[in-house]
């Protein structure tokens, strides 16, 4: 039993990582009030980038920088789509969501001549290694040591998030532009530098997010239900849930973790159907987004009565 | 007149696409000459695969008709491919149930099945929007992902034909309710129709009924449409629904284009049908047009992919590129030479008041 709820969470805390960086990645967005729709795309772009360059380079670190690289300048495309070229910003998102299953599988074949998918077994990888410290902990170690550092610093990355939001003067901008660009530019903050601040950084975290998915196996599976299978939609049902706090957004992504974790297991043990295993975290999220926006509806006729 | 020269500069744009297609091609194809004649005169070479580009444009004339509906009363319905997958599915276990029924009844339920399996899903995000307050976007996504999953297990499991040469299917549809074929010795078959009239219908009924101009006007300005007297809940709730039930019969009418059968695949109709009506601005003619040239650019790609070195890909990376640059709508205020402002301007005459 012990050895079960260890594993359960081990599993839910591993699961977690790329869909807290980039549900992250869409908060940031959501605070300076346009949402990006385009992380399932921008992630599929840093999964494919940072693997190729990791095992062009044969170096873990380059590779990730590219990836991340890459993603941020799409960032930066998008939120210039949007400001300087008036496109919805919603349509900027559909459109890197295509282009990036397009470019992906296009850019397979030019560079390495495989269709849909390639299969690095030499290339670095995010190694899981014990924890110095952790390690020695009984009944601790079982869940916290053992996983990648990018584990670790996505959790890094969400205390910094928090500070960086709620205590900073940036934090303070950008939550000013997104609740209202017409008195935040009159304040003089400039509403279009926090535009692209946000999607600078989101393009980064959903960077991050690609890399730890593709890097962690050396695969990249390219299409419509690839690499990403759908994490891109959860972040958004993430950040409906957790409303720009970073610590809900870990709690969140940690619980719809928890229900892949479980069905693993469930599946594992029990003969459990895998379509229901990869069903249960959209249906999980499906049900407490419902959940909360009926709380949010009751919180509003309170106060309008 | 104004409109006119928009449209035009709208459709130089699109076309723009196929320059994007030349220069890709030739950056990285070592054949360069051949691929560039496959993709662009390809589907035009033979009756085969003029048929086949038609064929490929129905589903897709269907599925941007059901995103145009949503669009126009700004419901933000992202989920169709979810509703196609589903309409897909119910139309085609209803046709294989009625199998030996006459074809005169059973062909118009196998259609009204495949809208009620895309309505049911469109219903579900309603109650959930109505009841729960949760975003149609949202919903809709989320409920998109469970039915792919939902749509694998059963087709993997209970609905598998066990008998099928074509992988994991389920069964096809009987022989007697399949549309006859047009262009031999393509697969064209009359769908064509039936895509062309419903979007003279859905153009008739949104821009020439009452409910359609209820629709418009809950799209342009709710707060106006409520004071004029129209429910705008019931009116969005409407929309979703037709939106629904239009991409499960563009579903169905890709099983009837192509294997008859529904396969644990997704083809990706349901997101071609949203950026269809993106790029077509919601006008239920212009879809026709657009449907076609996207199925153009598929085919086109397939063409070359077939015939040289170029994979398939290329045609969604021109898709893509076109409905980032035909609805930026600087890009055809410049071109138009209409309200040429530059922001600097705006931004004085912004401090001055």
């Amino acid at each position: 039993m012990n050895e079960f709820v260890s594993g359960f969470l081990y599993t839910m805390i591993a699961y977690g990582t790329p869909l807290i960086l980039c549900s992250l990645g869409g908060m940031m967005t959501g605070l300076s009030g346009r949402f990006n729709l385009g992380m399932e795309g921008m992630m599929l772009f840093s999964a494919f980038f940072s693997l190729y360059f990791a095992n062009l380079w044969n170096s873990l670190l380059l590779g990730m920088l590219m990836g991340v690289a890459i993603t941020v300048a799409v960032g930066l495309f998008m939120a210039f789509m949007s400001l300087r070229l008036d496109v919805d910003i919603y349509i900027v998102g559909m459109a890197i969501n295509i282009l990036g299953t397009g470019l992906t599988t296009f850019l397979i074949y030019v560079l390495t001549g495989s269709q849909g998918s390639i299969i690095y077994p030499d290339a670095p990888r995010l190694e899981k290694f014990a924890t110095p410290l952790i390690e020695k902990i009984p009944y601790l170690n079982q869940v916290l040591s053992n996983h990648t550092w990018l584990d670790y610093l996505t959790i890094v990355i969400v205390v910094v998030l928090y500070a960086v939001i709620f205590k900073t003067a940036f934090g303070r901008r950008l939550r000013a532009v997104g609740m209202s660009e017409w008195v935040a530019s009159a304040r003089g903050i400039s509403v279009d530098g926090m535009i692209y601040a946000s999607y600078a950084l989101c393009g980064a975290l959903c960077g991050l997010a690609g890399a730890s998915l593709s890097l962690s196996q050396g695969i990249f599976v390219g299409g419509f239900i690839g690499m990403t299978n759908g994490r891109g939609w959860l972040a958004m049902a993430v950040v409906i849930l957790a409303q720009s706090n970073p610590y809900t957004v870990l709690f969140s992504a940690w619980a719809l973790g928890a229900l892949s974790a479980l069905g693993d297991i469930l599946q594992a043990t029990s003969g459990f159907p895998a379509r229901v295993v990869q069903m249960l975290p959209f249906l999980g999220a499906l049900i407490a987004a419902s959940v909360y926006s009926r709380r949010r509806m009751r919180l509003k006729k309170q106060m309008f009565s | 007149m104004k409109q006119a020269k928009r449209t035009f500069f709208e459709l130089l744009v699109i076309l723009s696409g196929l320059v994007m297609a030349l220069v890709v091609i030739l950056l990285c194809s070592d054949e360069p000459a051949a691929a560039l004649r496959y993709f662009f005169v390809g589907p035009f070479s033979s009756a085969y695969f003029f048929g086949d580009m038609l064929n490929t444009a129905v589903p897709l004339i269907i599925c941007g008709l059901a995103a145009s509906v949503s669009f126009t009363a700004s419901v933000w319905n992202l989920g169709l491919e979810g509703m196609v997958y589903f309409g897909m599915l119910t139309g085609t276990m209803a046709a294989v149930a009625m199998d030996g029924w006459s074809a005169a009844i059973a062909v118009p339920l196998m259609f009204v099945a495949a809208f009620a399996g895309g309505a049911l899903l469109a219903g579900i995000c309603n109650f959930l929007k109505r009841r729960f307050d949760l975003d149609v976007m949202m919903s809709s996504l989320m409920l998109a992902n469970v039915v792919f999953y939902l749509i694998f297990m059963l087709v993997e499991g209970p609905l598998r034909d066990m008998n099928s040469d074509q992988g994991v299917t389920t069964q096809a549809v009987p022989e007697a309710f399949r549309f006859t074929n047009i262009l031999e010795p393509s697969d064209l078959n009359t769908t064509i129709f039936l895509a062309l009239a419903l979007a003279a219908i859905v153009y008739f009924a949104l821009r020439r009924s009452r409910v359609g101009y209820e629709i418009r006007m809950t799209g342009l300005n709710p707060v106006f449409a409520r004071y004029g007297g129209v429910s705008t809940a019931a009116v969005a709730s409407l929309a979703m629904i037709v939106s629904g039930g239009l991409s499960g019969v563009g579903g169905m009418t890709y099983v009837l284009t192509t294997s008859f059968r529904v396969r644990n695949q997704l083809c990706g109709i349901g997101w071609s049908g949203l950026s269809i009506a993106m790029i077509s601005r919601n006008n239920p003619l212009l879809v026709v047009p657009v449907a076609l040239f996207f199925a153009y650019l598929t085919k086109g790609a397939e063409c070359a992919a077939l015939f040289a070195d170029i994979t398939p890909d290329v045609s969604q990376i021109i898709q893509g590129a076109i409905l980032l640059l035909v609805t930026s709508e600087k890009l055809i205020e410049f071109l138009t030479g209409g309200s040429r402002v530059s922001r600097k301007a705006l931004k004085k005459e912004a401090a001055k008041s």
